[in-house]
């Protein structure tokens, strides 16, 4: 799968070091170190074990090229009380604004937990393939 | 690198996929999601939730965002992990894509948004012991990527 780090836009001085995307399977230059993971997280002798995130990190959307995605949907928040249920639209057009702009790996819309929405879609227009 | 060294590596990962998929939200055990942001005193970026909770459902996908600011005149690196509490509840937490784990750059007086997009196994409404569990609590922690540093941070096997 492509790397959606490679997209960083033209302008920045620097790429990110280490930043090799977790979707690539490139190695980054700098990961965290293996090792005993129980000390700084809890007393108990059964400790939280952080797993990685399936998809790998997001890219930093430096230029705020989907800020206004991200604020429509932070007012869905706050006008639903906070229900994620009701902003699933907001935030499948995040990602979508994400995807078109290599801010993440591209990814079928049903594979992140949109089918339904998707469905709604075409349902709604019958014609379009 | 991060799917190789995960859970069982790539195919757990393309189930996943494909669970997700397929997932029917669990729309009776609606459980509220409380956002934490801490940073090491190592790190001098300013980091918080741009939500204090949302209300999920298990088997339904959802979205969050952190902030951090970096407001020195030096670039920073910063590198995250995370915690789950109640630990029981952590088993079900799965982040499909966020931004822990990863050296992450900011420069000078730079502000980012920080996506999280997870959701709960819908397997978290079977299981009797988080019959009771309706508060979940994400906490994310920033340290300072410095070469040569060795981190206080859990590896993740």
């Amino acid at each position: 799968m492509r790397s959606a780090l490679a997209g960083a836009p033209d302008g920045w001085s620097s790429a990110p070091p280490g930043g090799g995307e977790c979707v690539t399977g490139e190695t980054p230059s700098r990961v965290l170190p293996a090792g005993d993971m129980s000390t700084a997280m809890n007393f108990s002798s059964k400790s939280f074990k952080p797993r990685p995130p399936d998809k790998g990190a997001f890219p930093l959307d430096h230029f705020g090229e989907c800020s206004a995605f991200k604020e429509r949907f932070m007012q869905c928040l706050r006008d639903s009380g906070y229900e994620s249920g009701a902003c699933r639209q907001h935030s499948m057009a995040y990602l979508e604004c994400r995807m078109e702009r290599q801010l993440m790996a591209n990814e079928p819309l049903e594979k992140l937990g949109f089918k339904d929405l998707i469905d709604e879609k075409s349902e709604a227009k019958p014609e379009k393939l | 690198f991060c799917q190789t060294t995960g859970l069982g590596g790539t195919t757990s990962t393309e189930h996943r996929s494909e669970q997700i998929e397929s997932m029917e939200p669990v729309r009776d055990r609606v459980i509220r999601v409380t956002f934490n942001a801490d940073v090491h005193s190592s790190i001098q970026w300013n980091f918080k939730p741009q939500q204090s909770e949302i209300y999920v459902v298990p088997g339904e996908t959802a979205l969050a965002f952190y902030k951090a600011k970096n407001p020195t005149d030096k670039p920073i690196i910063g590198i995250s992990t995370y915690n789950v509490v109640p630990f029981e509840a952590g088993q079900y937490f799965n982040k499909i894509q966020c931004f822990c784990f990863e050296e992450q750059r900011l420069n000078p007086q730079e502000e980012v948004d920080m996506p999280v997009f997870f959701y709960i196994d819908p397997e978290f409404a079977d299981d009797p012991k988080m019959a009771k569990v309706d508060l979940i609590t994400l906490s994310y922690t920033f340290f300072e990527a410095k070469e040569g540093q060795k981190l206080p941070l859990p590896g993740y096997q």
